[in-house]
């Protein structure tokens, strides 16, 4: 049973898991046969948040930070090796079905979990029947994905023979035709083209508002962050990094900027001493310390160098600069 | 989940198994022909035994055509519902992680995969069986009583939930270890249900009674068709339901606490 | 060309011998499932005829030819068909099939490591067979080991033309149950049947090897039907790639 509260709770939130390491060699293949080693790995640690309802909330961090690991958390899929989470006073990992019906989990690239040889009308009655949508309900919210998605289009064609585009506004209209409160998006712009990625953010942005839902996005697309979400969680090898609004993470940007430059003639990074240095179409943008900037322009202008002018750096930067400065 | 939304589950599914099942033709074709040719070979296989003898296990020839009808009415259900699930489970729930997607419906993953996953077609080696059992009771020259029936009906749907249960707790099991794949296993220890429990040695016996009871599951409805009412079997079958039953949920209950995903 | 061939079956086979190392189950439960239905052979037959002590012999090497000849390309192959990944087996330089080849050897290979421990011990307690029995044994269950390969292999290409290859390995299994020595041993059989039998390839790839150890068979008329049925099987495993992969290109997999 739900305990009186809304929204989603993590509470010093830690998932370890055993994963088993082997050698090389023959004799080490056998050995591994008979008794196997394991290491402990530590995935999320000691996480600490709270969402409201209603907010829209960006996962962030890079690859294998444990973004994953906390949506399936969050979702009930795993259960936390130490910690608690509640979402809508549902404790996930019971997976009790009235706090299934409330939630979903949309993963980009991900199939639809139905057999290839079903229509996406079949897929949409099949859970029709099993999260238990009244028909009338079921109608409005078919009307109602078909006016963002283009359903009827796609509605008689079997699932095997749908596009990346297709499958994708097919996995949606699935999972959002019992109007879940609470959406865990996991990456789900992964693979679509620029057009698709942005319809699939106005249609969501649309169902939050007219639902009232609360939503988790994990992505690395940043367009998808800065255009969904208010606050942004940060974690970077299973911690959590920054917690707060997208434009908080200003003053994280640790007073890194960014030299845009046109060239005149070749240059490359080490000329400079620069690492983070990229050219396109004769504009070169590097990455430099504020005290290093005017010993950076010289040089540019030493090299022919025109037009050359210092921005703030885009978020994916702070970002790969922020998880730069966190390795060891 | 609801009795009636159940239902209605199992319904639709149904009638989406058979939509499937006619959309391709071949396989179709394959479904049927091949849950006819099996069957045959072990009624071929049957033959050839009493070619050599004229009881096996004490059973005679017709009464081994009893038992071997029941073991396909009891196949057929095990080909068309547990079969494709198993074969799926350990490689493409547990591996790839299609089991995160299962998890997360409101009702019972096993429940939802098998009935997602169903072949309606191979329900023809159940009525093979149905007619192998018909021809049994001729050769045998025994009559059924309304009271043997319902009795073999009862103890046919106690062998469905042992097979179900039994499929289940080896499922689970691949929670525990990925690489374990056990529906060949199941294949083949299933296929000591096709003669008399008796021809075994008593070790063998206990061991296709108790521990592994899908090996025996064939023998108490072919007895109460027989109008052998053997209501010792009876108690210990339900008695081995009952333990299949619990090791069974509470395999999969801290299989799936054990469970991590394939991205996590 | 052979050597590289060679080279790649090697590297092929120590990857798979380094994958399934993290597999004991999994090989554990393919021990067992090839050693079952010998077993319920054994059963029965023991069972009916208790005083034939050449029934004993029999299973027990039927066992061993079960475990030696196991195919499992039904799964591993069919299954890359349906999926569509192997295309990336399309790009190897040199023969794909290859490939399976060596996973197949890999395979037997650690299921006849996993259960020597258990059968030869087996094998000394039961007694009563000679080592030219032995001897003999080799040739016949080498040839076996190449037939069901085969078949399977066969049965596993089907998967380019139907949903149901793995359906069609378990008739395949049936029949081998039924008419390869395992449910029946030919010695318990009279003529014509037992002529028939003895030619069929489920026979020729389970049963064979078995009779000769024990006795009851002719090696010479049995290496006969061995090699026939490797010439017609390695001709259709031959034509049914061909075809198969032309349409796997025409349908893209």
């Amino acid at each position: 049973m739900p305990v009186e509260s809304s929204g989603i709770t993590a509470d010093r939130l830690c998932r370890e898991f055993d994963v088993p390491v082997r050698g090389s060699g023959v004799g080490e293949g056998l050995r591994f046969l008979l008794n196997r080693s394991y290491r402990r790995v530590t995935a999320v640690t000691d996480l600490n948040f709270s969402i409201s309802r209603g907010e829209v909330v960006g996962l962030i961090g890079p690859n294998g930070a444990g973004k994953t690991t906390t949506m399936k958390l969050l979702t009930g899929v795993l259960s936390p090796s130490a910690g608690y989470v509640t979402v809508d006073g549902y404790t996930p990992s019971r997976r009790e079905p009235n706090h299934l019906k409330n939630i979903a989990f949309i993963r980009g690239g991900q199939p639809l979990g139905s057999p290839p040889e079903l229509t996406v009308l079949d897929v949409l009655h099949y859970n029709r029947i099993l999260y238990g949508v009244a028909r009338s309900d079921f109608d409005r919210a078919y009307d109602q994905l078909d006016s963002w998605l283009g359903l009827r289009r796609i509605a008689d064609r079997q699932v095997r023979a749908l596009s990346l585009g297709e499958r994708m506004r097919a996995g949606l209209a699935t999972q959002l035709v019992y109007s879940p409160k609470y959406l865990f998006l996991d990456e789900p712009t992964t693979g679509l083209d620029l057009v698709v990625a942005a319809s699939f953010r106005e249609h969501m942005r649309r169902y939050v508002q007219e639902h009232d839902a609360t939503v988790i996005l994990t992505s690395h697309h940043m367009a998808d962050v800065q255009q969904l979400c208010s606050r942004v969680l940060v974690i970077d090898d299973g911690e959590l990094r920054y917690d707060g609004a997208l434009s908080g993470l200003n003053q994280l940007r640790s007073a890194v900027k960014v030299i845009r430059a046109e060239l005149s003639e070749p240059l490359t990074g080490r000329a400079l001493g620069l690492r983070s240095f990229w050219v396109e179409q004769s504009v070169a943008r590097m990455l430099v310390e504020p005290t290093d900037i005017p010993r950076v322009t010289d040089l540019l202008l030493d090299y022919g160098a025109t037009d050359v002018s210092i921005e703030d750096p885009p978020l994916e930067i702070v970002l790969a600069d922020l998880f730069r400065k966190s390795e060891p | 989940m609801k009795l009636f939304s159940l239902g209605h589950l199992v319904a639709y599914s149904i009638r989406l198994s058979c939509v499937r099942a006619i959309s391709y033709r071949r396989d179709l074709i394959a479904d049927l022909a091949l849950s006819l040719i099996g069957p045959a070979s072990a009624l071929v296989g049957l033959i050839m035994i009493f070619s050599q003898t004229d009881q096996l296990g004490g059973w005679s020839f017709g009464e081994a055509l009893v038992l071997l009808g029941m073991f396909h009415v009891l196949g057929g259900f095990k080909a068309a519902l547990l079969d494709p699930w198993l074969g799926w489970f350990p490689v493409i729930a547990v591996r790839d992680g299609a089991l995160d997607v299962f998890l997360l419906r409101p009702g019972s993953p096993p429940v939802l995969g098998m009935l997602a996953l169903i072949r309606c077609a191979v329900l023809v080696q159940s009525a093979f069986g149905a007619v192998t059992a018909t021809v049994g009771l001729t050769a045998a020259g025994e009559r059924v009583s309304a009271s043997s029936a319902v009795l073999c009906a009862v103890a046919l749907v106690v062998g469905c939930f042992v097979m179900f249960f039994f499929a289940k707790g080896l499922a689970a099991l691949s929670l525990f270890a990925a690489s374990l794949q056990l529906d060949v296993f199941f294949g083949s220890v299933w296929q000591f249900g096709r003669y008399p429990v008796t021809v075994y040695s008593d070790p063998v016996r206990v061991v296709l009674t108790v521990v592994l009871p899908v090996g025996a599951l064939s023998v108490l409805p072919a007895e109460f068709l027989l109008g052998q009412f053997r209501y010792d079997h009876f108690g210990i079958s339900v008695t081995v339901a009952t333990v299949v039953m619990l090791v069974s949920w509470s395999l999969w209950r801290s299989g799936i606490r054990r469970y991590s995903g394939v991205a996590a | 060309m052979i050597r590289r061939t060679a080279a790649v079956i090697v590297a092929r086979f120590r990857r798979r011998y380094y994958e399934w190392s993290d597999s004991r189950w999994f090989l554990g439960s393919l021990v067992a499932n090839e050693t079952v239905l010998p077993l319920l052979g054994f059963f029965v037959w023991q069972s009916l005829r208790p005083s034939e002590g050449d029934v004993d012999l029999y299973f027990y090497f039927l066992i061993w030819t079960s475990i030696a000849t196991a195919s499992y390309e039904h799964h591993s192959v069919s299954n890359r068909i349906y999926d569509g990944s192997l295309a990336q087996d399309l790009l190897v330089p040199g023969y794909p099939p290859t490939l399976y080849f060596a996973d197949n050897l890999a395979l037997r290979g650690w299921l006849l490591a996993l259960s020597a421990p258990f059968l030869i011990p087996l094998g000394i307690l039961i007694g009563g067979f000679t080592f030219k029995q032995l001897i003999l044994f080799l040739p016949a269950v080498t040839f076996a080991a190449v037939i069901r390969f085969l078949l399977g292999w066969c049965v596993a290409l089907l998967a380019f033309w139907t949903g149901r290859a793995a359906s069609i390995a378990g008739l395949v299994n049936a029949l081998n149950f039924t008419l390869g020595g395992v449910a029946l041993p030919l010695m318990f059989v009279e003529s014509p049947w037992s002529d028939v039998l003895v030619a069929l390839p489920f026979y020729c790839s389970l049963g064979l090897p078995a009779s000769i150890a024990d006795g009851s068979g002719s090696l010479a008329q049995g290496l006969q039907f061995q090699l026939l049925w490797t010439i017609a099987l390695g001709a259709a495993a031959f034509l049914l790639w061909k075809i198969g992969v032309r349409r796997f290109d025409a349908v893209g997999g």
